[in-house]
């Protein structure tokens, strides 16, 4: 019986740790944007988006002709708001909480001219993707792989509206 | 070596692949001539740049390394521009504007009206921005367009690449960056963050009023702002009409509060200002060919453009004005006389117009012969004479 207590107060601790790693920064109601408590440059917002068809989405990356269409597309928009030189050299599909999810990881130049290291995974569920972002100007943001787990545990596809 | 002409001046303007479609002898629109207009001292730059670096100045020209080496001055250019300017601004189509609010044709604005659309658009503030959501949704829908205009996606693919991108989710997060960084409101970051992206908006989007609307070209600077204000309030409370003007053009604006700035396109007015522009910068580039005699002063003499023209047409005439303006004024010294002056010269033969050319050259070189009073007949001779010419 003591065991199982202090086991349930060691989750209730992780719980609240991973709760408050990441603080609320703004709710722009199709987007949300949280800031890592400690490391302050470190930042997630997530973004949702209904499919026709998951399957064609699952299958971009087998596509290089479309894909390299699409990252053009991803180039030319990102630039209007200031986001340059966008690149996303590594791309895989993962399982996150069981779930299919494409990590994508790169850097571009935001729009202060600075070099941020970025991470998306988009996360598929009931014919939607839920894309959550990564970004951080300090490439040692990503060693708290434990905080950036946790969040993607804990995202919601209700979070927010489309 | 001045080889003035409000067509060339047109022809060298600065709106996107207008020097080119020009040069391969394309006839102005009114929309070329109110982005001429509302250039200002941009205007000139802009026809420096293209004459010397593709002499695209010269496009009628026999010479062109010579026009390249050798481009017009910039108060000759601007003679071209007042012309212009007045041609627009006494025509039918500026006639119900409000004084406070008319073109002013007195000097080239310093600055290109629609250069830096977006700083002056974000002046306009009330009535565009709705909620952060219907903000991220147009934005979002903006950038859609924009890398979509051309229709190179199928549905299902568009929706695909829209979730590729991701651009709510980097707008948010630049957002927030730089609402951090600069410790500023999220909607001065928001602002600030997609400056870029409205900036290209609101420049194709105004090139498009400008050649659609000609009735903005009318407004002086602060009254045009406002109504370029009115239109981007109206597109930005419904993104959907924007996309369908940017696509099929004004008709789709038909019942809107801002129908009005756009339903003269084909009307006779504009059609007229089209006519005389092209007739008064054709007329005036075989005037001042190898000749160095300048565009008589336009100013003073009057609003209507077919005196323009007529002017133009006679060499003799235009430099007998140009250098006896002074006595000029004496026979013509107000609007009466020369609306007489206008009647004279459209019922006028080439020849009587050089006569009267050369009345003024002789009375102008006799003067100090004269004693007043003989000088005084004579003026009043000459205005008769004109008067009896209208009058049968």
């Amino acid at each position: 019986m003591k065991i199982i207590i202090v086991l349930s107060l060691m989750m209730l601790a992780m719980s609240i740790q991973a709760s408050t790693a990441w603080k609320l920064k703004n709710n722009f109601t199709v987007s949300k944007v949280w800031q890592h408590t400690v490391d302050s440059k470190f930042y997630v917002s997530i973004e949702k988006t209904k499919l026709d068809d998951v399957n064609e989405y699952k299958d971009i990356l087998n596509d290089k002709g479309r894909l390299a269409k699409f990252n053009e597309n991803k180039k030319s928009t990102l630039a209007l708001i200031g986001v340059s030189k966008w690149s996303g050299d590594s791309k895989e599909w993962t399982k996150i909480n069981g779930k299919d999810a494409l990590k994508i990881q790169g850097t571009y130049i935001d729009n202060s001219e600075e070099k941020v290291y970025f991470r998306e995974y988009h996360l598929i569920e009931d014919g939607n993707v839920l894309q959550v972002l990564f970004t951080s100007t300090n490439n040692d943001s990503y060693a708290s792989q434990k905080d950036i787990e946790d969040f993607l545990k804990d995202v919601k596809m209700d979070e927010i509206r489309e | 070596m001045n080889k003035l002409i409000s067509y060339l001046l047109i022809l060298c303007i600065i709106l996107p692949g207008f020097a080119t479609a020009q040069s391969q002898g394309a006839s102005p629109t009114v929309g070329d001539v109110i982005g001429n207009i509302m250039a200002g001292d941009n205007s000139y730059k802009s026809y420096l740049h293209v004459a010397q670096t593709e002499g695209a100045g010269c496009a009628t020209c026999a010479n062109k390394t010579q026009s390249r080496t050798q481009p017009i001055s910039m108060s000759a250019f601007y003679d071209g521009w007042k012309l212009n300017c007045l041609t627009l601004s006494s025509s039918q189509l500026c006639h119900d504007i409000a004084k406070d609010d008319k073109l002013l044709c007195n000097e080239p604005p310093k600055t290109a009206w629609y250069s830096n659309i977006w700083e002056k658009t974000k002046a306009c503030g009330a009535g565009i921005k709705k909620s952060w959501m219907d903000f991220f949704h147009f934005m979002g829908q903006v950038g859609s367009y924009l890398i979509n205009k051309d229709g190179a996606f199928t549905k299902t693919n568009a929706k695909i690449s829209k979730a590729w991108t991701s651009m709510t989710n980097y707008m948010a997060m630049e957002v927030t960056k730089y609402q951090d960084k600069y410790h500023v409101s999220a909607s001065k970051a928001f602002l600030a963050v997609t400056a870029n992206m409205m900036k290209k908006f609101t420049d194709s989007l105004s090139a498009m009023i400008i050649q659609l609307a000609p009735k903005v070209g009318c407004y002086n600077y602060k009254a045009k702002t406002r109504i370029i204000c009115q239109v981007l309030a109206e597109f930005f409370a419904d993104p959907i009409l924007m996309f369908q003007f940017l696509k099929l053009g004004p008709k789709v604006l038909k019942g809107t509060r801002i129908a009005q700035f756009f339903k003269f396109h084909k009307a006779k007015a504009v059609e007229e200002i089209v006519e005389v522009t092209a007739k008064v910068g054709s007329k005036t580039k075989k005037l001042m060919a190898g000749s160095d005699a300048p565009l008589v002063k336009i100013d003073f003499i009057s609003k209507d453009s077919k005196v323009l023209i007529k002017l133009a047409e006679n060499p003799k005439l235009n430099n007998a004005i140009a250098s006896n303006r002074k006595l000029f004024e004496e026979i013509f010294p107000d609007k009466k006389s020369l609306e007489q002056l206008d009647i004279y010269l459209r019922g006028s033969t080439q020849q009587e117009a050089e006569d009267l050319a050369e009345v003024l050259e002789i009375l102008s070189k006799d003067k100090k012969k004269m004693s007043p009073e003989q000088y005084k007949d004579f003026i009043d001779d000459i205005k008769q004479s004109i008067k009896n010419s209208c009058e049968l």
